[in-house]
């Protein structure tokens, strides 16, 4: 058994400035705060940051093995590289008017948490950003990432507040090693705007108290990150700064298998502030002055007795939503957010192998109160975040939306296995495939660009400005034929053959015309049918009109005498 | 190189030569009109390309004109798009001249001044979608709804003609909106989606420069007989070639009809003779319908 624990350090500030990111007010795009360091400057601190690494994995391979016999594999340690890019502007997430998580730059401020809102501002004073903490939307997104990075193992659990845990010893076969492994774990949370640190161990928290510290070695990891979620350096903080009030809303209620902060603080004053001074300690005395808990907490630790975890089972369906912070006004602005939900759905089609018959947006203005809906339908099941773009941006030109947009959520219907398919690699391939005469008329799979083409049509025109015609087996000429939307499957029978000649442009309804005007050619045929609707009894002559055109004429015996009517041209 | 090669240049144009020279590899679609083709550059229909037809008078036999060359175009498997056109195309007659029905693709415009088309069911949405048009902040400013379906219709051409989806392309435009440019990105999508684009628009258009490559215009021509339907053709422009006045064509109207009916008749027979046997290719390319079979038997 291997363990994975992704700790997010600045999970609170990620979800709360979310909304704007997504929006691009703040300037922060999608993938976070990397996206503002230039290109090449990004990838330069990466190279420095490789080379550091590799001339410290040797140093790691040396203390594998450490005191308490948890091994400890090689890492892939990015706390360097998130350092070395922090974001430009001081970022703080409040609660009840106290900082309650700060970023690398609002610490450069001298901004800890515990601090006071006006007390963050003055520091960093005009352009401070906060944003409120909200705990439903931290744990909402936990179990998000949980289901997102459920394609890496089928056992993984959320931690709250700011950390899951994945299983990873069985996952090892399929991703090759654990650095490939952690490096996708982490590729995919950046893809979706989170930082994380990555670490393995043994067991699930081992590899959760590596995580939240940062530290390399489990002897190494202060106790105060055994307590909470919080980070070393906030803990820190706490010990020389002014001290927070205890139990306050940012050490929020913990599940167990944490430590009690008593316990901790007792440690603390007995000189022990490492997990490795803890270790080495008598495990009886130990637990016979802390207590049964703390001596279940440091086998778990040790992995001497089991810890299971409730693992989630991802959900079937996909429900998104995205809370900005300043009302949209503009549909163009709107694209970023949209972009960023595909993009999620994108990564949870994936995690699924599934992929989706139809969209449903919704944009809502203040809390719901006027909501649109726009369904986005594709004649094929997709799952690349491209092919849902371009489409709802077609869909989304044409339809009204409210005046504010604060909120958009994204669902995903219509959920259908994935069946990926190989595309050509020539288009003339494809195009001769195309041609290839196909006796029955129909086909195993319509090529992709006529999927791709009917959805566009679709998304632009709407659904019924696009259809495919049938004709029928019936007399009257008026329901000889029907429309068959675009998503029907096409006929298989051979179109029935008409008894007599039919004009190739059909006027519906048929258009009055003076007699004068038309010279007979043949006829007459006389229609009759329909007696149990409307009956209809006709002599359609083959006429040439006045104008030059060959027409199809008829004569109607009505209560108003005979009346000559224009039918349809032989065009 | 010798003189021959350099002769035989598709780039090179000779006066002397029908079609121009050697153009040849430029692919075509045959018309199935022998007197056309023998006048059509390349021996038919320019694929890959915009052809206009010009003419006053619809009904005077412009579809039947096509109908050959659409029904081998409706054996791909790909659309073939009629974008906002003035009338029904009538399914029944169209599988009388042995185009495959299930292959077409109607794209209907929303403007009120393109009467007919389609029942019910569509004008209701239509309607719909006109109202939408009209409200919310995000709607910009307000253009002729005109210009608006004129734009539509032409951006779904256009669509359909570069995507590649379509084998051809059957379009009527506003003709008042219609600008050079419009005519010049059709052309190049036509180009990029291996598409026959044709272009149907009314005799005046042939004051104004285009950039299709072949331009006809149509007249109805006096009929020999009482059932026979004459068009007189004048080629006006094609590529590589000096304009010609004055074909005339028949219109062989009931000879695809008959033809495969009588196929279809004597190949039922011919299967229920023989019932195990599997059908030649040539059975097949009429796609015999079990329902006709059916019926024969009955």
């Amino acid at each position: 058994m291997l363990w994975i624990a992704v700790h997010f350090p600045w999970f609170g500030l990620e979800v709360a400035a979310r909304g704007a990111a997504a929006a691009g007010r703040t300037g922060r795009s999608e993938t976070g705060y990397d996206d503002l360091v230039k290109g090449p400057q990004k990838e330069e601190k990466k190279k420095k940051a490789e080379e550091k690494k590799k001339a410290e994995e040797k140093k790691k391979a040396e203390e594998k093995k450490i005191a308490t016999g948890i091994s400890l594999p090689q890492k892939e340690d990015l706390d360097q590289q998130q350092e070395q890019t922090p974001p430009p502007e001081p970022q703080v997430l409040i609660h009840d008017q106290q900082v309650i998580q700060c970023n690398p730059v609002a610490r450069g401020f001298g901004i800890h948490p515990g601090n006071s809102l006006a007390t963050a501002q003055s520091l960093a004073p005009g352009h401070l950003k906060h944003f409120h903490w909200n705990g439903e939307y931290e744990e909402a997104r936990l179990a998000f990432l949980a289901e997102v990075l459920y394609r890496f193992s089928s056992e993984i659990s959320p931690e709250m507040p700011d950390a899951i845990v994945l299983e990873a010893g069985r996952s090892l076969k399929l991703f090759g090693d654990l650095g490939r492994l952690s490096t996708a774990v982490t590729t995919t949370c950046e893809a979706l705007g989170h930082h994380t640190r990555v670490r393995a161990a043994a067991t699930p928290l081992a590899a959760l108290a590596l995580a939240r510290s940062g530290a390399t070695t489990l002897p190494e990891v202060p106790l105060q990150c055994l307590a909470t979620g919080l980070q070393p350096v906030r803990a820190s903080e706490k010990s020389t700064h002014e001290k927070r009030p205890g139990g306050r809303a940012p050490t929020r209620t913990l599940p167990n298998k944490t430590l009690p902060n008593k316990t901790i603080e007792r440690l603390n004053n007995m000189g022990l502030t490492r997990l490795g001074q803890v270790l080495t300690l008598p495990r009886t005395e130990l637990a016979h002055r802390f207590g049964y808990e703390f001596a279940t907490y440091l086998d778990r630790l040790g992995g001497h007795v089991p810890d299971p975890r409730a693992t989630i089972l991802p959900p079937d369906r996909f429900d998104q939503s995205l809370h900005l912070l300043e009302p949209l006004r503009d549909k163009a602005t709107l694209e970023r957010p949209m972009h960023h939900l595909l993009n999620e759905l994108g990564q949870w089609l994936i995690a699924h192998q599934l992929g989706a018959e139809a969209l449903v947006w919704s944009f809502s203005a203040h809390a719901a109160q006027s909501r649109t809906c726009m369904p986005v339908r594709f004649a094929r099941a997709q799952q690349q975040p491209r092919a849902f773009a371009g489409i709802s941006l077609l869909k989304l030109a044409e339809t009204p939306l409210p005046e504010d947009v604060l909120s958009i959520s994204l669902k995903a219907r219509r959920l259908k296995p994935w069946i990926a398919h190989n595309n050509s690699l020539f288009p003339e391939a494809l195009l001769a495939s195309a041609s290839s005469f196909n006796p029955s008329g129909e086909s195993a799979t319509e090529p992709a660009v006529c999927i791709e083409l009917l959805d566009q049509l679709g998304a632009r025109l709407g659904e019924s400005a696009c259809v495919r015609l049938e004709a029928l087996d019936c007399y009257t000429p008026e329901t000889a034929w029907q429309p068959l939307s675009v998503s029907a499957s096409p006929a298989r029978h051979a179109p029935p053959v008409p008894p007599g000649r039919r004009p190739l442009w059909l006027f519906t309804p048929p258009r009055p015309v003076d007699e004068h005007e038309l010279v007979l050619l043949e006829g007459p045929e006389r229609i009759q049918g329909q007696w149990w609707t409307s009956p209809v009894s006709r002599d359609y002559y083959i006429a040439s009109h006045r104008n030059g055109a060959r027409c199809w004429a008829f004569v109607d015996e009505g209560d108003n005498g005979r009346q000559w009517y224009l039918h349809g041209y032989f065009a | 190189m010798t003189i021959t090669t350099l002769l035989e240049h598709p780039d090179l144009w000779r006066a002397g030569r029908p079609g121009g020279g050697g153009a040849s590899h430029r692919p075509a679609q045959p018309s199935r009109y022998p007197l056309l083709d023998q006048y059509l550059i390349g021996g038919g229909w320019p694929v890959g390309a915009v052809s206009e037809l010009c003419f006053n008078q619809t009904g005077i036999g412009e579809l039947q004109l096509l109908a050959p060359a659409l029904a081998t175009l409706s054996r791909q498997r790909r659309w073939i798009a009629w974008v906002n056109p003035p009338f029904l195309p009538y399914p029944p007659a169209l599988a009388a001249c042995g185009i495959q029905v299930g292959r077409m693709l109607l794209i209907q415009g929303t403007s009120n001044e393109n009467p007919a088309v389609i029942g019910a069911a569509s004008s209701r949405d239509l309607n719909l979608a006109a109202g939408s048009h009209s409200y919310g902040s995000h709607a910009h400013k307000p253009v002729d709804p005109r210009l608006k379906a004129h734009r539509r219709m032409l951006w779904a051409l256009e669509q359909a003609s570069r995507s590649g989806a379509c084998s051809a392309v059957l379009a009527w435009l506003d003709e008042r909106l219609i600008t050079v440019r419009d005519l010049q990105r059709l052309q190049v999508a036509a180009r990029q989606g291996n598409t026959l684009t044709w272009l149907f628009r009314p005799g005046e258009a042939l004051k104004q420069p285009s950039l299709a490559s072949l331009r006809l215009q149509l007249h109805a021509a006096q009929s020999p007989g009482m059932g026979l339907q004459r068009l007189k053709v004048d080629i006006v422009k094609r590529q590589g070639g000096w304009p010609v006045d004055g074909l005339i064509l028949d219109l062989q109207r009931e000879t695809t009809y008959i033809d495969r009916h009588q196929v279809m008749e004597l190949l039922t027979f011919w299967r229920s003779e023989h019932q195990s046997v599997v059908l030649p290719d040539a059975a097949q390319a009429f796609s015999l319908p079990t329902t006709v079979q059916q019926r024969a038997m009955h």
